[in-house]
This record gives C-alpha cells, sequence and structure tokens, in this order.
C-alpha cells in the first residue's frame, strides 16, 4: 500500500481499538456497580430484618436477637472505595456511598439498642473521614482503626465520608458536635477530634473491652462447678 | 483526567499504533511471508565475487571458529575470499591469522588499532570483490545463508544491501533464553521494515553490500560506536534499498550477564539516539516515506513510552513503599488492609489504560511468536516469551534512561563493551 492511504487506515484501526477498549471497561464497570447496588439491596434487607425481629422479640430473650449486617457489608464497603479509586462515572457511586452511610446509620442505632435492653457491652466508633486529597490524617487514621479492629474483631466500627452530600451524615455531626477538624471519632458517646494513635486508641475504649475479666470470671466457674460435684 | 492520566493515553495511544502498523504490514503481505517458510535454496547464475571481512581485536580465542564458518559457506570457493584485519590486538590474534598466510581463500592484513569500522574499512579498500561482507569474530554463519542472500541480490538489482536474520546461539542462562525471544521479535520487526522500505540497521554480523554502496554513499564512519546503524542512515538518505533476508541465518553469542547485556544496550540505545539527531533532517519528510514517517519516530516512541512509562512505574512503588511505611509506623505489624484470599472478579483492573495494555502485550507477544517462527524456532509458544518480558520489564528501562540522560547531559559515548 503505497503513500499514507496506510498510516490514516492504521490510524482508523487504532482509534477503534481505543474506544472498544472504552466501551468494554465501561461495560464492565456497569456490572460492578449493578453488583455493589445488589449487595447494598441485600444489605438493606438483612438490616430491615434484624430491626423487625428485634421489635418481634421484644419480650424474648436476648439471645433470639441479632443484628448482624450481611457478611457481604465490610466487602461492599471495599467495593464502593475501590469504585471511587478506580471508575470513572461516581455520580452512581456517590448515591450508593449515600445508601450505604444511611445503611451503616440504621445498624448503630439497632445495635445501641440491642445493647441497652440486652445489656451487652458491645463497643461502637462512628469514624468521620475526608478524601484523602485533603486529609492525609484520615488515611492514617485508617491504618489505625484497621489495626484496633484486627486486636478487638468485636467493636463495630462505622465509617463515613463526612462531606458527603448527605442529610443522615449532616445530622450525626450535628448530633456528636463534630468539628472541621478531620478526622474525628465518637467512641462510645464520646468525641474525639484529629488523628489517634492505635495506643492512644485503646486508652478511649472502655476498659471492659481492653481488660475483660475473663480470667477470674473462668476461675469462679471452675470452682463452683468442682463445689457442686 | 489528570495530566499524567492524559500523558500516558497518549503514550498507549503511539505504542498500540506503532504495533498496529506492524500487525497490518505482517498481514498485508502474508502470502509473502507464509512463501518464505518454504522458499527453496536459489540456482545461482554467474554467482558475484564476494568477500567476508573479518575484523579483530583480540580475538585469539575465536577467530578460527568465524573463519572456518566462512569457508565452510555453500558458495562457490573461487567466488568467495576471507580478508581478515587485525587491529592491532594486543594478544596473539596476530600469531593466529598468521597461520592462514599461504591459504588461498583468506588474506590476512595487520594495521595499527583504530575502531573496528576502520578494520572493515580497510578490508573494503583491500578487496575487489562485487559483494562485501563482514562477521564479528563472535557470530557464526549457517552454511546456506550466503547463498540466500546473494539470492535477493540476484532478484532484487536495485537492492544495496541485504541483512541476516540473528538468533542467539547456545543460550545457557535465563538471561540469554530472553534475548533470543527478543532477537525473534527482531526478526519479525526487521521483516516488516524491510517490507516498508525503511531499515535502520545493518548488522554487523553478516550485513552484504554491493561495492557500489561504498563509493555512492562512503565507507563505514565513526558513529556512537554504531557505526552498522549510521551506514543505513546513510543508505536511506541516498535512497540506496536495504532488504532482510529472513532465511538467511547468523549465530551470534548474547551477554551472558546483566552487567554486559547493561553496556551492549546502552551503546545501541545511545547510538540510536545520537544517529537519530544526525540525521534528524530524514524525520517527516516525504521523499523518504516509511523510513521517515515510521522507523525513526517509532524508534523515538519506543523510548519515550519505556522512559516515561517506568517513570510512573517508579513513582508508583516509591507512593506505595511509603504508604508501607507509614502504615507499620502508625499499626505495627497489625497494619490491616483487606487481604483477598478468594478470587473476586470485582477486582480485577478492567481500566480502559489496563485494556490496553493488555493489548499492547498481546501484539508484543504475536511479533515474538511470529519472529520465532520465520527463524524456524520452533512454534514460538515457549517460556521464553515469559523471560523476556519479566526481565525486560525491569532491566531495559534503566539502559534507556542511562541512554537519554547521557544524551542530555551531553556525556561521552558508551563503551564497547
Amino acid at each position: 500500500m503505497k503513500g499514507f492511504r496506510k498510516y490514516f487506515i492504521v490510524l482508523i484501526i487504532t482509534i477503534s481499538v481505543f474506544i472498544a477498549a472504552w466501551l468494554f471497561s465501561v461495560y464492565i464497570n456497569d456490572r460492578k456497580l449493578a453488583e455493589i447496588k445488589e449487595a447494598q439491596n441485600q444489605a438493606t434487607v438483612d438490616v430491615l430484618s434484624s430491626e423487625t425481629q428485634f421489635d418481634l422479640l421484644q419480650e424474648a430473650s436476648c439471645q433470639d436477637t441479632s443484628n448482624y449486617l450481611s457478611s457481604e457489608i465490610s466487602d461492599l464497603a471495599d467495593k464502593i472505595t475501590y469504585g471511587e479509586q478506580n471508575f470513572g462515572d461516581q455520580t452512581q457511586l456517590a448515591l450508593l456511598k449515600q445508601q450505604y452511610s444511611v445503611l451503616e446509620v440504621k445498624d448503630f442505632l439497632l445495635t445501641k439498642r440491642i445493647a441497652e435492653r440486652c445489656k451487652q457491652n458491645t463497643v461502637t466508633i462512628l469514624y468521620f473521614y475526608a478524601n484523602k486529597d485533603i486529609c492525609q490524617d484520615c488515611v492514617n487514621q485508617g491504618y489505625a482503626l484497621d489495626a484496633l479492629r484486627q486486636q478487638y474483631p468485636s467493636i463495630r466500627l462505622y465509617s463515613f465520608d463526612a462531606h458527603l452530600d448527605s442529610s443522615t451524615i449532616r445530622a450525626l455531626l450535628s448530633i456528636y458536635k463534630i468539628p472541621s477538624t478531620l478526622p474525628s471519632l465518637v467512641i462510645d458517646g464520646k468525641t474525639y477530634s484529629g488523628f489517634m494513635s492505635v495506643d492512644a486508641l485503646k486508652k478511649a475504649l472502655p476498659t471492659t473491652l481492653t481488660n475483660p475479666p475473663k480470667a477470674a470470671t473462668a476461675t469462679t466457674a471452675v470452682k463452683k462447678a468442682a463445689t457442686s460435684k | 483526567m489528570t495530566i499524567p492520566e492524559f500523558l500516558t493515553y497518549i503514550v498507549i495511544f503511539l505504542a498500540v499504533y506503532v504495533q498496529v502498523f506492524l500487525l497490518f504490514t505482517y498481514f498485508e503481505h502474508f502470502k509473502e511471508i507464509k512463501a518464505l517458510k518454504r522458499e527453496p535454496l536459489p540456482d545461482l547464475v554467474n554467482p558475484p565475487k564476494v568477500a567476508i571481512i573479518v575484523p579483530c581485536w583480540n580475538e585469539e580465542k575465536t577467530v578460527h571458529g568465524t573463519i572456518a564458518s566462512i569457508l565452510a559457506l555453500d558458495y562457490p570457493a573461487d567466488r568467495l575470499e576471507v580478508i581478515a584485519v587485525d587491529d592491532g590486538s594486543t594478544d596473539n590474534t596476530w600469531q593466529e591469522l598468521l597461520k592462514y598466510e599461504n591459504h588461498d581463500r583468506v588474506r590476512i592484513f595487520h594495521k595499527e588499532n583504530g575502531g573496528k569500522h576502520t578494520a572493515i574499512n580497510f578490508g573494503i579498500d583491500n578487496t575487489d570483490a562485487d559483494i562485501i561482507g563482514g562477521l564479528d569474530a563472535d557470530s557464526f554463519v549457517a552454511p546456506d545463508a550466503l547463498r540466500r542472500m546473494i539470492g535477493v541480490f540476484q532478484a532484487h538489482p536495485k537492492t544495496m544491501a541485504v541483512t541476516p536474520s540473528l538468533i542467539v546461539d547456545e543460550p545457557k542462562n535465563l538471561l540469554q533464553f530472553a534475548q533470543r525471544a527478543e532477537y525473534n521479535m527482531s526478526t519479525y520487526n526487521k521483516k516488516m521494515l524491510s517490507l516498508l522500505g525503511a531499515i535502520h540497521v545493518t548488522p554487523g554480523p553478516f550485513s552484504l553490500f554491493r561495492k557500489e554502496t561504498f563509493q555512492q554513499v562512503g565507507k563505514f564512519r565513526k558513529a556512537h560506536n554504531t557505526e552498522d546503524q549510521e551506514l543505513a542512515y546513510r543508505m536511506q538518505e541516498h535512497h540506496l534499498p536495504i532488504e532482510h533476508c529472513v532465511n538467511a541465518y547468523v549465530y551470534t553469542r548474547s551477554p551472558n550477564t546483566v552487567k554486559k547485556l547493561y553496556v551492549q544496550r546502552l551503546r545501541w540505545i545511545y547510538g540510536f539516539i545520537q544517529n537519530t539527531i544526525d540525521y534528524r533532517r530524514l524525520v517527516f519528510k516525504k521523499e523518504y516515506m516509511n523510513f521517515s514517517f515510521f522507523t525513526l519516530p517509532s524508534g523515538i516512541i519506543s523510548i519515550i513510552a519505556v522512559v516515561y512509562l517506568s517513570l510512573v512505574f517508579a513513582y508508583d512503588a516509591v507512593l506505595f513503599i511509603v504508604k508501607k511505611i507509614t502504615q507499620y509506623s502508625i499499626a505495627g505489624f497489625h497494619h490491616g488492609g483487606t487481604i483477598h484470599l478468594h478470587f473476586d472478579w470485582f477486582y480485577i483492573n478492567t481500566q480502559t489504560v489496563s485494556l490496553l495494555t493488555i493489548f499492547l502485550y498481546a501484539l508484543l507477544i504475536f511479533s515474538i511468536v511470529a519472529g520465532t517462527r520465520l527463524n524456524k524456532q520452533g512454534n514460538g509458544l515457549n517460556w521464553h516469551i515469559i523471560a523476556y518480558i519479566l526481565i525486560y520489564s525491569v532491566i531495559a528501562p534503566f539502559w534507556l534512561l542511562k541512554a537519554v540522560w547521557n544524551t542530555i547531559a551531553r556525556r561521552g559515548q558508551p563503551a564497547w563493551r
């Protein structure tokens, strides 16, 4: 093929390859968004089920009550975060994130209600952060909270993007008097502002969690068992 | 879209364009290329007189093998001579060459050291052969290579130079197997450039020239230790066609250590950059067509692409290391993070850039496979490809960056070895 015709044809092919790659990427990302939506719907059903179960069993034993969000909930958070970093169109993700935040608040309220009625020592942490581009301390706080959660898996941690356009989050910010300085944490009802190290977080936790009287209880139980024989 | 993202798209677009151009050329000439695999040995009518010059500098151990491989070529004995030029060796090369003093097909010469190109020019001055070529002392020629290359000269009277296919001889370690894959890919690239009339290098090992070439454009010149490339540029400037003979195989020893490979490639890349700068007047000139609009720009694009992408990768790697250090300093060994032990397709990176990168690698693998088949080294699908991609992805940016740096900093030219 003589002249520049070939250069032009190759240009068309290359542009076509780019368009095909872009369309395929958009298609796959749509599928991923659909997966997030589906998981979110499942989580919504789980929360509603927990609430209904709680209402139904008001007078029943606390043992029958559970408020665990579906096992997909942490996976859902990871996927939303991944989507924020990798998907081009953030509009749908922002909506999903709002829904996810509402879901978290509902689970938080339910946890509190169950803990109060059933006298459970459930520790909850509300974590308010901002985008990593404007809040490096929030990234670091994330590392510290991950470490804390690994040491104390029973802690129920709820993360909220403080800058998300959501009336629910605005209400939370107002109720707990969250300052503009981020990150901010609410640990067992008390508000803390600024970065907290793992040690500082541990100190803020109730002693019932950090120093559980397991040994004494176990010893007493054994003694009681021995005495009854 | 950020500026780095935009630049990444531009670089990938150009890289894809170059590879698609080569692929298009491959399928454009598919029948011709397919026929090459079964091409019979040509019958030569009035075979021209051929002189093969062997420039020697401290080659006492290998020079016999090199001369023997030339004398063993399937070519009329009275039409082939060997001109061995000792370029001021400091070992026993000259004593070894003296053993051929009375050989009727080997002529030996001794001169003061002046560099490889001076030794070849010395040989050119001392022969009246119609076709002149050179053979480095670290290379060996397949017996039928000369006959096939002369066949190209006879089939294409306007062709002024013919280059062979280079194959890594007896690879022994991972690095050499990776180079074998790379050389096979080079055969593919060179054949495509040949079909485009746009070859930019006539490699030292066994490239053949009509004697009129040197009369028209002059002999080899000192050119950033890449004289074989400079001559090809000069030939292109004078519109002297260069062909690639796929079925003519030359086996060459390849560097067996990373350091030796680094030195060799630094010399090649630096030479390419310098020669391209010296001949920048040829870029984007319609009269030089594919050489001007494809070969030279694609070489520049390749260097820019690798340099840019390796810098981006290095930047990301630094960010990752900083992140990990921060994580450990904050959280100790309880650094957390979600570890996905189960496979979840959701986390497969399907961004446009990633898909295009996969496409680019697919084209790269195709070129290695096609080149391997052209070199008759098997069906092409083997682990050498993986070795090539993994090893070169890590080490190639270093010599490319160094060559670019030397150019920017106006450093001296890299050593020969």
